[in-house]
């Protein structure tokens, strides 16, 4: 109820401010006369004009404020006419020739008139709206250029691919483009505000295996927002593939900045942050273990996806929760119209996905499954364990959208995967997601939109042990995590310069970090478990994206966390004089249920620049501040199915992350060849690392195994990127590194003695080189090196025997490096069928990963077996694991229709 | 492109499989750390603390053993007992003047010649605990075949134990079992001879050569029992590959020990003595061991944990930027042996009873001419 009554003083309030705001531009506009007889009397001058040109206009009176020359500039730009002067004494308005004669526009069959033409020279200036589909499906097309070449101007559909651009009236010859899309140019003549649908189709032949961006050509120099990619349901489509599948995860990794632990893990680290400082948002709901079979695959089933972004560095404000990089998925169909059906067999998995318009087009229905038979994998491994093990998953997505009128749009998202793997005979890992969510689109004008949207994403991972020869060690133990979601973002439009999105955040968290169950009647174990953690973060953001002048432009927003820890709980309380240890407490304390234990209150702006220094060129700046009140609790260098989410509580701060970069952004040609440079720094204070022995799991004291750390990662990216061509693709080189440190008083509080050193994601050098060759019209070929530093190890240094059995002393965390990590895939693909119409398209990929067979370490560790290493007989050694140590051939086929 | 192919292509990618090998890198650790080695228990006798320096991981020689240090351990009630070096780095009590007792607590100091001091933190004695029942159910292990790398299965028993908990809770225990498989043969010797004497060789060795470590659950996480503790795998087979001897004394009726003349034969085995040392462990002892086997078990594969550094119970009080590694054990000792023998056809059954006892001096050797105190056969 409170949240209602808060949503509704919100929403007077910003009523009101815009009444504010109104009253006082009425005050800041006049009209052109009083102008134009303004700016006679002052400058000494004498205006030509019809008045009749500007009855409809009012103009800022700040302009009177302003130089002659500047005052006459303004004008022309903002307006249909250009100034002409002899004497300098007098200046004459006259209008811009159109481009086609009145006489040419009625005879012209392909010219499209806007509005009403009895309205003729009644408005000067006239906002188009419109939507631009795929022609050869229907869907719209998020991301899609309009430009008006002849005034330098243009807009970008939005998500739903619709777009408003406000051009003078008469007629315009309007270029539609989209990359993938063969190019559309259309005429219009503008009478007075209208709309307009026009359809793009795609191109017979893809030009490119990868395409990273698909929005307006020069969209990394004109946008604002830097070191972001976004990516259609197309180009989701041609995304590299991983182990014979098209993975979104997995190829994201290829993207500068953006890293794995190795060949084998769960989740990315983005800029040097751990794993879980990453918001994987499915139709904004977050995901919270994103890996099949421990990293093997990532359990977004690409088909469906129709748009993915990653946000790397000037976070929008409407996004918190996660420090270092925001991934959202977006899903939908892709053919509005039809039912279709498709899906596929590949090596470890088989696939479906349906989708069906529902009541004619007004809405969709899509659903997408996948099920692993990979048993066989596990059982060609040497290792009995393996050969005992079992492996399997499935996933399952639907969504149900619905337009109920042209002003209201529902949609609803299910989602649910699940993993059981079998380790020997004894040992069953369980895990599953399970996400949903309902969101309503509605438009209030043709300036105010808002979505509403609710959610859930629940995740549960189980381990079973149980040896029949032993039940009375028998156990089972549970954890949970539970999240509730509520956003409601604003999104308004005051004026053509402006789009401003405001509105609130909140979300419960809920989480059971363990218990211990007997498993079966013989059982001896005893229950146990750890007390359950609760919290609510909430947040009101605001954002303004603005022009400041025709070279700058800006988002400037600001983020007002509020996260409160609440009860139930027993609190434990140290003794401040002794290190946190279970031996350290003190007394205790009981918290009722909903009682707020701890608050934090942040204040996070977000601001990015952008500084245009001619139309190829721009440098951009970003900076954000982003708190984050859960951490992944591990003592694993990669994150696991099992490591433990953690509240910040009276004990842990919330992680707290600064980042700010700058780039220059330049691209030549037709925008064909685009080019960055970006550095960034970011501090992050209060993340969590664990102690040295810490024990994670079900440990009632699990603060007293956690200590703060304090990190400073910084690099610099270099991106160059070919669209067009027959070559295509891109080159990337990353420097970046991650370091931290402790802080603690004691020394079991610290690590490495409070000195510096690497955190696990630290790879300083990082190359990818990514090509596509159209050999000819059907063949293509592909090729993708990775380079990057080693990963930070930490390894055995002495040795040593204690009753009997030899010991190991390791370095300080972190102190060694893995080898280098470099890999070249290939791929070669036929397409069988080019043209456009046919509805039926196949193509063959043969691709051969790890081409030179590179023995890529992913660890180094210690092992007891009798072994030989240069003539000397070993028992214990260091070994080296690889995943992919030899070329992997794989055969794909792709089809649609 | 026919099936066929798609096949092989296919079956191409079954070799994608993760694997390791050995690997040596470049290690920059030069530091000289002392280690500690100590364990004193309830069982009368001589107790060892051996002082050694931790060496290079890749290195192939031996340890250097710290002498010339002043080792000592004091009890709770203050009285101090002195350790004599009797080899390098091997320091052991006069057993008629130092006699351990539950319930008592004892600190380890060490003076070394450089003129550091080390002390362990105390640790307390607990009580002696004894198996209640061993006994053996049938099972199997499996293991990859070296020849063809197929999975391949070895029948057996598994021998469990039970510890019923007198008290509230029980301690937490290492166990540390050893299995001996006794063999015998004869020989005439010397031969050829009209008449030769016969000689008969006793000859026990240790089932394995690596040592494996053992604990019961922690102490508090179960009930005041310990049920079924699984603690061996012994296979049914009936003969072993064992070494072959010659007799010390080449007299017929001479009892001699036998000299191992470095040939292995297939033995039909005689029979089988496990031997089970039940160790009550203190909480700092139960939770060292817990970190060993963490370490011993950990094969840092995808999502094992990190490794870390094991914090034992000596510090440097004279210079605390001085590392020592080991640990100075206070335990109580409880020692039984039980005859295992082979599976009975008719009853499929693994018969497992109680015996004295006699533990050998060696863990491989043989007797000529006269049965060994332990050969219960």
């Amino acid at each position: 109820m409170r949240f209602f009554v808060f949503l509704g003083c919100l929403i007077l309030l910003l009523y009101s401010g815009t009444i504010q705001s109104q009253e006082v531009n009425k005050v800041q506009f006049i009209s052109f006369e009083e102008l134009a007889n303004q700016i006679q009397s002052k400058n000494n001058i004498s205006l030509y004009y019809k008045p009749e040109w500007f009855r409809m206009r009012v103009f800022n009176s700040s302009l009177l404020q302003l130089k002659l020359s500047q005052v006459l500039k303004r004008l022309e730009s903002e307006t249909d006419y250009s100034i002409i002067t002899i004497d300098s004494v007098s200046f004459f308005f006259t209008p811009i020739t159109p481009e086609v004669s009145g006489t040419d526009e009625q005879e012209d069959p392909d010219l499209i008139r806007i509005g009403n033409p009895l309205e003729s020279g009644k408005y000067s200036r006239i906002t188009l709206s419109g939507k631009i589909t795929d022609g050869s499906n229907g869907n719209p097309l998020p991301g899609a250029s309009i430009i008006c070449d002849r005034l330098k101007t243009g807009a970008n559909t939005d998500k739903n691919g619709e777009f408003r651009i406000t051009l003078p009236a008469g007629s315009h010859s309007l270029t539609i483009s989209f990359m993938g899309y063969d190019e559309l140019v259309r005429r219009v003549q503008l009478f007075s505000n209208g709309y307009i649908s026009l359809s793009i189709y795609p191109e017979s032949i893809k030009l490119n295996e990868v395409v990273i961006t698909a929005e307006r050509p020069d969209i990394n120099i004109s946008g604002t927002q830097m070191s972001y990619v976004k990516l259609d349901a197309l180009s989701v489509k041609e995304l590299p593939l991983s182990m014979g599948v098209n993975d979104v995860l997995k190829s994201i990794t290829l993207l500068p900045g953006v890293q794995t632990i190795g060949e084998f893990g769960t989740g990315f680290n983005v800029r040097g942050g751990s794993a879980d400082q990453n918001l994987i948002l499915l139709e904004n709901v977050p995901l919270f273990n994103p890996s099949h079979l421990f990293g093997l695959t990532s359990v977004v089933n690409s088909d469906g996806i129709s748009g993915v972004t990653l946000y790397k560095a000037g976070i929008p404000s409407k996004f918190g929760e996660r420090a270092s990089s925001v991934l959202e998925m977006t899903f939908g169909p892709e053919n509005k119209t039809e039912t279709s059906v498709k899906g596929g067999i590949g090596l470890i998995d088989s696939r479906i996905y349906v989708e069906t318009p529902v009541t004619g087009d007004k809405g969709s229905f899509l659903m997408s499954a996948r099920s692993s038979y990979s048993n066989w994998l596990l059982h060609k491994v040497p290792d009995v364990d393996l050969m005992n093990s079992s492996a399997n998953f499935y996933d399952i997505n639907s969504q149900l959208t619905y337009n109920i009128n042209q002003l209201n749009k529902i949609s609803l998202f299910a989602y649910y995967s699940f993993d059981r793997f079998g380790f020997s005979k004894f040992t069953k890992y369980q895990y599953d997601n399970l996400l949903a969510s309902a969101k309503w689109n509605h438009t209030f004008s043709s300036d105010l939109f808002f979505d509403l949207s609710v959610g859930i994403s629940n995740y549960k991972y189980h381990i079973e042990e149980s040896d029949t020869l032993r039940p009375g060690e028998a156990y089972r133990i549970n954890t949970k995590l539970q999240y509730k979601n509520a956003k409601l973002n604003f999104s308004w439009f005051p004026s053509s310069g402006h789009k401003i999105e405001f509105g609130l955040n909140s979300a419960l968290y809920r989480i059971m970090p363990g218990e211990i169950n007997p498993e079966g009647l013989a059982s001896k174990v005893n229950f146990f478990s750890l007390q359950e953690e609760q919290a609510l973060e909430s947040a009101f953001y605001i954002s303004d994206n603005f022009s400041v002048s025709e070279r700058i432009s800006a988002d400037a927003g600001l983020r007002i966390p509020v996260y409160n820890y609440l009860g139930p709980l027993k609190s434990y309380i140290y003794d401040p004089d002794l290190p946190l240890t279970p031996t350290s407490v003190i007394d205790s304390v009981f918290h009722s249920s909903g009682e707020i234990i701890k608050t934090y209150t942040g204040f996070e702006p977000r601001l990015s620049v952008k500084y245009s220094l001619s139309d190829k060129s721009s440098l951009k700046l970003s900076y954000n501040r982003i708190h984050q009140y859960i951490n992944l609790v591990s003592n694993t260098s990669v994150m696991t199915p099992g490591d433990i989410w953690k509240l910040s509580s009276e004990y842990h701060k919330p992680l707290k992350c600064d980042h700010i970069a700058l780039g220059y952004f330049r691209n030549f040609g037709d925008n064909s060849i685009e080019t960055s440079f970006e550095v960034y720094y970011k501090r992050i204070t209060n993340s969590i690392d664990y102690k040295n022995g810490a024990v994670i799991l079900l440990n009632p004291y699990i603060e007293s195994s956690l200590v703060n750390v304090k990190g400073s990662n910084f690099g610099a990216e270099v991106f160059m990127r070919k669209n067009t061509g027959a070559v295509t693709g891109w080159i990337s080189y990353t420097f970046s590194r991650s370091l931290q440190r402790t802080t603690g008083r004691f020394e079991e509080e610290q690590i490495n003695r409070n000195s510096v050193f690497a955190s696990n994601f630290d790879r300083p050098n990082n190359l990818v080189i990514n090509l596509n060759y159209h050999i000819t019209r059907r063949w293509r070929f592909a090729g993708t090196f990775n380079y990057s530093t080693g990963r930070p190890v930490t390894l055995p240094e002495l040795k040593y025997d204690y009753s009997g059995y030899q010991l190991i002393y390791f370095s300080d965390r972190n102190k060694y490096r893995l080898p280098d990590y470099h890999r070249l895939d290939v791929s070669l693909t036929y397409d069988k069928s080019l043209k456009i119409k046919k509805s039926y398209k196949g193509s063959w990929t043969f691709s051969i990963i790890n081409l030179y067979g590179r023995q890529n370490p992913y660890s180094v560790f210690y092992k007891k077996e009798e072994h030989m290493v240069d003539n000397q007989f070993r028992i214990y050694d260091t070994y080296m694991l690889y995943i992919i140590g030899r070329p992997l051939p794989t055969l794909t086929y792709n089809f649609s229709f | 492109m026919s099936n066929k192919t798609i096949v092989m292509i296919l079956l191409t990618g079954l070799m994608m499989i993760s694997c390791y090998k050995p690997y040596t890198t470049g290690i920059d650790n030069a530091e000289k750390i002392m280690v500690v080695d100590g364990l004193i228990t309830n069982r009368a006798g001589s107790y060892h603390i051996k002082l050694y320096y931790a060496s290079q991981f890749y290195s192939s020689e031996g340890t250097e053993p710290i002498s010339n240090a002043r080792v000592s351990v004091t009890d709770n009630n203050g009285s101090e007992i002195y350790f004599v070096e009797t080899d390098n780095g091997d320091y052991v009590s006069d057993a008629s003047v130092f006699t351990v007792k539950p319930g008592d607590s004892y600190v380890l100091r060490i003076e070394t010649h450089e003129g550091d001091v080390f002390e362990s933190t105390s640790q307390k004695m607990l009580s002696e605990y004894e198996p209640d029942s061993v006994y053996a159910v049938n099972d199997y292990q499996e293991y990859i075949s070296r020849f063809n790398q197929v999975l391949r299965k070895l029948t057996g028993a598994r021998i469990l134990l039970n510890i019923e908990g007198k008290k509230a809770e029980l301690p937490g225990f290492r166990i540390d079992v050893k299995l001996l498989k006794l063999y015998t043969y004869s020989l005439f010797i010397p031969p050829p001879n009209i008449d030769p004497p016969l000689y008969m060789f006793y000859c026990w060795q240790l089932d394995k050569t690596m040592k494996e470590l053992i604990l019961t659950s922690p102490p508090g996480k179960s009930t005041n029992s310990i049920e079924n503790k699984s603690i061996y795998f012994v296979d049914n087979l009936t003969y072993t590959e064992g070494t072959a001897y010659w007799p010390g004394s080449l007299q017929a009726d001479i009892t001699s020990v036998g000299i191992p003349t470095g040939e292995r034969n297939v033995y039909n085995i005689s029979g089988r003595v496990m031997y089970i040392d039940l160790y009550s462990l203190n909480d700092d002892a139960y939770n060292y061991y817990q970190k060993i086997e963490d370490q011993i078990t950990a094969e840092g594969k995808l999502f094992d944990p990190i490794s870390v550094r094991l914090e034992g119970n000596i510090k440097c009080i004279s210079d605390p930027e001085k590392a020592a590694f080991g640990f100075f054990e206070v335990s109580a000792l409880n020692q039984t042996a039980y005859k295992i023998g082979l599976r009975n056809p008719s009853t499929d059954q693994v018969p497992v009873k109680q015996i004295p006892c006699v533990i050998p001096v060696f863990p491989d050797g043989c007797l000529v001419n006269e049965k060994p105190p332990f050969w219960i056969f």
